[in-house]
């Protein structure tokens, strides 16, 4: 039926269904890491066959480098003509590799990590289908399977924050997260009508073909249809101002943050936007409305990670900086350097997360920064993958994040005009990350043990009465932070191995793309990306790129050089500074009042609509439709139904039949 | 096969008829039997519709009463096989439910709902004007029935939306029944040949559009009341309270559709020049339900209205379908028909688990942390309602993927109003599952629950797989009704454009060329 190729991609697919299927049905038959090994292994034969796919791939010559694989008829009636087919091409393996492997390192963390939480099987079950989800997501041939992957990672992703259930906050978070992604949905919905209106496929490749004719004498519905698609990215990847969801799903197990909310899914969006671009690349309006959300993102982000105190916000507000980044990239035309960016920041931010959960672990579930303190040697291991991590994100050579962070920056430089100007907000916010991240390394690891961190210190785990972190509510030890017992890195060799690939791979990565040196990543996505000139344009001159590491390099030095003197060297200092500042510190840790504008905005009037019509307009029309109109009939009726009542059973069937006849003399009477 | 189109309607109803004779213990059984021939028949019936083709696929025309032109004209062609197959599927889950209490499933009950099961089959087979009329208003009366026995004890004021229901579906039965022999009688009288029902007969001559207009407003009193739109929603939070909650599985997911099947069989072939005229009021009346529907099952604390407020939504989404004249809207019309009665049954079996679980308390803000006592319940809860949110990659989302298709290509602003009824309705179902089975435990759950047991997972096993199928196989329902649905809108349609033609708007694009003939 298909190419080997084909038949590769839809078992990778499948394994993690099969995994996700068959830990929901024995649920309660697997016991100890059962669901945990099951899961973990059926991931790992996933990333197995997706590099199977990748050399069954690389052997084809590089123009036949597009497989589609269709298995049945979807949907196909009233001119919408949707097969369940898969694209195969070498973005959507990059992304089949990304997401099956550092999937894999994640279960294979969680497996330790979350062995004494009550949920234990569901947790795996829900992760499996996060996959299978992601899977869908990058695999569909089309926008329609685009859609449902689209709506399956984020019902994935609404499981998973709220996989505590019984904590308020998280049920409000997951809540929130799931509502603002359907929003995002919708807007791919009807971006899709509009492609559909003038293309007549909604099948990328057709889409592709026909695009430049189809929209030729339609410039502005390409827009406006692209532009509702950026809506469904924005919310994926949490850019402005559909972020406010991201920080909240912080109430997710760690694993979860690492791996939907930093590693895979949050970067939907970028793959979206390097999927359709030769969609983008017809409208110049849209890709700058990419470019400019992106870059307020990115600098929005750095910022509030600044101020924040819990160390998983912290991460998470990194995140969707550095997304902005692959956003501003993909939208100006530097795919390759966007999809680098999404790879290494997958291995680095997905090591943070695992350092931080670490951390957690061992602070028994204290995610506050302030209570932390002097850990580096307590937690060697923690210490230097967290290290590694940071010196990635913060972009310093020759770690990985600098290379693919630079590859962006480069080629905004190098397309000129007014991308300059984003490139130097670029640096800008280089210098913030490397700032915010060292702030956290000093604050975490660094200074003076205190009462707390000394027990860590001397070998015991910190433990508290079970309680909602953010709240301080008192709960019992079924929810919240992974049971009785905390796992640290140190102690779960499971952990230390995906930490400790992680961290080589977030070392090295970098070294597939070095800027005239090697261009594995750009050689390899050169088949779809083939026909594109903007991605000619961006790629940097040997100037350039010295101009651009150059100052990638001055901008990390210097925010690691503030971080130094502000939280290490002169720990105290940072009060002064928020007292003269006060009413910037105020707008940064209240999140620039994103939240409370959407909640004035838009869901407060939708409460007090539905409050104003459940008390008073209902009322009004059930109450008043007995009372007026239809009173008088109703009390001779009920008198008859009150009569119809005392007597038999036969007497309603009599009253069936006998009312059939009257109608029928009706009609006879009538003739 | 016209056998097999007759066992049909007759087997469930003597099989209810008889368990009336038989008494208490044949009863059941019967019930048992007929509704499962019934699922047999249909799917027998469904496999001979060819999609490629409009007509009827298997058709049995018998005289009946000559001398004023009804005759007992029935058919399964692609419009209603699904629907007729959907209908014993609901019927078989509702009434082997039913038998899960015995002092609700007695014979009498049983034969009731066996009448309801033949009246609604009718409705959708029937082609004769006439016929279909006696058959909507029949369906209605054993629900009113077993709604009266339910709500029987309490005195007067109990009695009062029974009555409600009753009179608000009889005025627009009524009206209806008037303006079908209105309709037949004035047809008759522009052809010059004798008076006839069959529909066939009086697809080919309209009316004057003046005349279509009143006949279309008494159709339209009928079936907006059933579906119900608002606002002429006001008897149905009353009888949700009072109903069973077997017959409520039943009554909500079938009785609605059938006159949203009333819309592509009658009122769009039969007036397509009032329902062009009227169409930005259906419209308008379609998102009013939407957006009031959502934001009303946002608010109530009651999970009976919930499902209630939620269904005049998504009977909104199915009125914006069928309003938008265009294929694709009908397609998801018919198609969310399907989907949503097959969430439907599972949401009132889950709800009735639920409040079993609470002490029979329906008040969401008593209720909560259920999941963690009945973790089987709370994973199959979650799985009813992606599908009722209509979470892309089930059948639901499919139809309203189709449905805001349809209106899209001829009124894009209403397309988008309509999206903020998807945002809403995973809003409102959210709650109600958050509410009812995780936080902490409500005050009218107690600490040692149980979870579901085997006979109710059976069912909604059975629910779900349905529900599945429609998922990964949407095109098995899409597929008979392609060329029929397109039938159906096609007059209006056609109608529609070039009346949009002529003032000089931009043709209805999006619907390839071979889609624009009829064969009519």
């Amino acid at each position: 039926m298909t190419s080997t190729v084909g038949t590769l991609a839809w078992l990778v697919l499948l394994a993690p269904l099969f995994g996700a299927i068959s830990i929901g049905l024995l649920f309660k038959q697997l016991s100890g890491r059962a669901a945990g090994a099951l899961a973990t292994t059926v991931l790992f034969t996933s990333f197995a066959l997706s590099v199977a796919t990748l050399v069954a791939l690389q052997s084809e010559p590089e123009e036949s480098r597009q497989v589609t694989a269709n298995l049945w008829d979807y949907a196909v009636t009233a001119g919408l003509d949707v097969k369940l087919s898969l694209l195969v091409d070498p973005l959507s393996v990059i992304m089949m590799l990304v997401v099956t492997g550092v999937s894999s390192l994640i279960h294979l963390y969680a497996t330790a990590y979350m062995v004494s939480d009550e949920g234990y099987n569901r947790f795996f079950s829900y992760l499996n289908l996060f996959v299978f989800s992601m899977l869908v997501l990058v695999l569909g041939g089309n926008l329609v399977l685009l859609i449902v992957g689209w709506g399956l990672v984020g019902m994935a992703s609404y499981l998973l924050i709220s996989f505590w259930y019984r904590r308020k906050t998280a049920t409000k978070a997951g809540i929130k997260a799931f509502l603002i992604n359907v929003f995002g949905d919708v807007g791919i919905v009807l971006g899709s009508f509009l492609l559909l209106r003038h293309a007549g496929t909604v099948d990328y490749l057709e889409l592709f073909a026909k695009a430049e004719g189809a929209f030729a004498a339609h410039p502005h519905d390409l827009t406006w249809g692209l532009v509702l698609i950026l809506l469904g990215a924005f919310a994926k990847s949490a850019q402005f101002p559909l972020h406010t969801w991201l920080p909240d799903a912080m109430e997710g197990p760690t694993p979860v943050s690492a791996l939907i909310h930093a590693a895979t899914m949050v970067t939907a969006g970028v793959y979206l936007i390097a999927r359709l671009h030769p969609l983008f690349e017809l409208s110049d309006v849209a890709a700058t409305v990419g470019v400019v959300i992106g870059t307020i993102t990115l600098v929005m982000a750095a910022t509030m990670a600044i101020v924040q105190t819990d160390l998983k916000r912290i991460i998470a507000y990194s995140t969707m900086s550095q997304i902005g980044y692959m956003v501003v990239a993909v939208s100006a035309g530097a795919y390759t350097a966007g999809i680098f960016h999404l790879m290494t920041h997958a291995f680095f931010k997905a090591l943070l997360f695992m350092a931080a959960g670490s951390v957690i672990g061992a602070m028994g579930g204290v995610q506050d920064i302030d209570r932390m303190g002097g850990l580096r040697k307590a937690l060697p291991f923690t210490f230097a993958c967290f290290m590694i991590g940071s010196l990635a994100l913060a972009g310093l050579p020759p770690f990985s994040g600098f290379f693919s962070k630079d590859e962006i920056l480069g080629g905004l430089l190098e397309r000129g005009d007014w991308y300059t100007i984003i490139a130097a907000i670029g640096y800008l916010a280089a210098l913030l990350t490397a700032c915010y991240s060292f702030r956290a390394i000093y604050k975490v690891f660094y200074g003076d043990l205190n009462e707390e961190t000394q027990q860590i210190a001397d070998g015991h785990h910190l433990h508290f009465a079970p309680a909602n972190p953010s709240t301080g509510e008192a709960e019992d030890y079924e929810v919240g932070f992974p049971g009785k017992e905390h796992h640290t890195a140190e102690e779960n060799l499971p952990m230390k191995v995906a930490m400790g690939t992680l961290a080589f791979l977030a070392v090295v990565a970098g070294l597939l793309q070095i800027p005239h040196v090697t261009h594995v990543v750009g050689d390899f996505l050169h088949p779809t990306f083939h026909a594109s000139e903007l991605l000619e344009q961006t790629e940097a001159s040997t100037s350039t790129a010295l101009l651009g590491m150059g100052l990638g390099t001055l901008a990390a030095l210097l925010g690691i050089g503030i971080a130094t003197q502000l939280w290490l060297k002169k720990p105290g200092s940072t009060a002064g500074i928020q007292a003269k500042l006060q009413s910037l510190h105020t707008l940064l840790s209240n999140k620039y009042y994103v939240d409370e504008a959407i909640d004035l905005i838009i869901v407060r009037p939708f409460r007090w609509a539905g409050a104003v019509f459940e008390r008073h307009t209902e009322r009004l029309v059930t109450q008043t439709a007995v009372v007026g109109g239809s009173s008088g009939v109703v009390r001779i009726a009920s008198a008859l139904v009150r009569a119809a009542q005392t007597g038999s059973v036969r007497i309603y069937a009599a009253v069936v039949s006998s009312s059939t006849a009257a109608i029928l003399l009706y009609a006879l009477v009538v003739r | 096969m016209t056998g097999v189109l007759i066992a049909l309607l007759a087997v469930p109803l003597a099989a209810g008829f008889l368990g009336l004779l038989g008494g208490k213990r044949v009863a059941p059984l019967l019930a048992v039997l007929g509704t499962t021939a019934a699922m047999v028949f249909a799917l027998l019936l469904a496999l001979e519709v060819n999609p490629g083709d409009h007509t009827a696929a298997v058709d049995l025309n018998s005289t009946w009463i000559p001398s004023i032109g009804v005759s007992f004209h029935i058919a399964i062609d692609g419009l209603n096989a699904v629907l007729v197959l959907l209908t014993t599927f609901v019927f078989a889950i509702g009434t082997w439910w039913s038998l899960r209490d015995p002092e609700l499933a007695t014979p009498s009950y049983l034969f009731l709902l066996a009448i309801g099961e033949a009246a609604v089959l009718g409705a959708f087979v029937a082609q004769d004007l006439i016929l279909f009329v006696l058959c909507f208003d029949l369906m209605l009366l054993p629900f009113v029935l077993i709604a009266a026995r339910g709500a029987g004890g309490d005195g007067e004021f109990s009695i009062g939306p029974v009555l409600l229901l009753l009179v608000y579906t009889l005025v627009g039965s009524l009206l209806m029944f008037v303006a079908a022999v209105g309709l037949a009688i004035l047809t008759a009288k522009n052809t010059g040949q004798p008076v006839t029902f069959d529909l066939a007969a009086l697809y080919g001559a309209t009316l004057a559009p003046s005349t279509q207009r009143w006949i279309l407003l008494a159709f339209l009193a009928a079936f907006l009341i059933k579906m119900p739109v608002v606002p002429f929603h006001g008897w149905f939070p009353g009888a949700y309270r009072t109903m069973p909650l077997p017959a409520l599985a039943i009554f909500a997911a079938i009785l609605s559709k059938v006159a949203a099947y009333g819309f592509l069989k009658i009122a769009l072939p039969l007036l397509p020049d009032a329902v062009v005229d009227w169409r930005l009021v259906l419209v308008i009346l379609a998102l009013v339900s939407i957006i009031y529907g959502s934001l009303v099952a946002f608010t109530t604390n009651e999970p009976r209205l919930i499902l209630g407020y939620s269904s005049v939504a998504q009977l909104g989404f199915i009125l914006l379908g069928i309003s938008s004249l265009d294929p694709a809207g009908a397609q998801g019309a018919i198609f969310q028909s399907v989907t949503h009665a097959l969430v439907v049954v599972p949401a009132v079996i889950l709800l009735a688990l639920v409040s079993e679980r609470a002490g029979g308390v329906e008040r969401l803000d008593q209720l909560g942390g259920i999941a963690k006592r009945a973790p089987v319940l709370s994973a199959l809860f979650l799985v009813v309602v992606l599908c009722w949110l209509a979470m892309p990659g089930t059948g639901n989302f499919v139809a309203e993927y189709l449905v805001l298709l349809g209106q899209w290509r001829v009124a894009p602003w209403a397309a988008i109003i309509a999206s903020i009824g998807v945002v809403l309705a995973a809003a409102y179902a959210l709650r109600f599952m958050i509410g009812a089975m995780q936080n902490l435990r409500g005050a009218a759950v107690p600490e040692h629950g149980v979870d579901i047991g085997g006979f109710e997972r059976g069912l909604l096993a059975l629910s779900i797989a349905a529900l599945a199928v429609v998922a990964l196989v949407p095109q098995l329902g899409l597929r008979p009704s392609d060329a029929a649905s397109r039938n159906a809108v096609y007059p209006a349609r056609s109608l529609y454009e070039s009346q949009k033609k002529a003032g000089g708007d931009e043709a209805v694009a999006g619907v390839p060329a071979e889609d624009q003939e009829s064969t009519r």
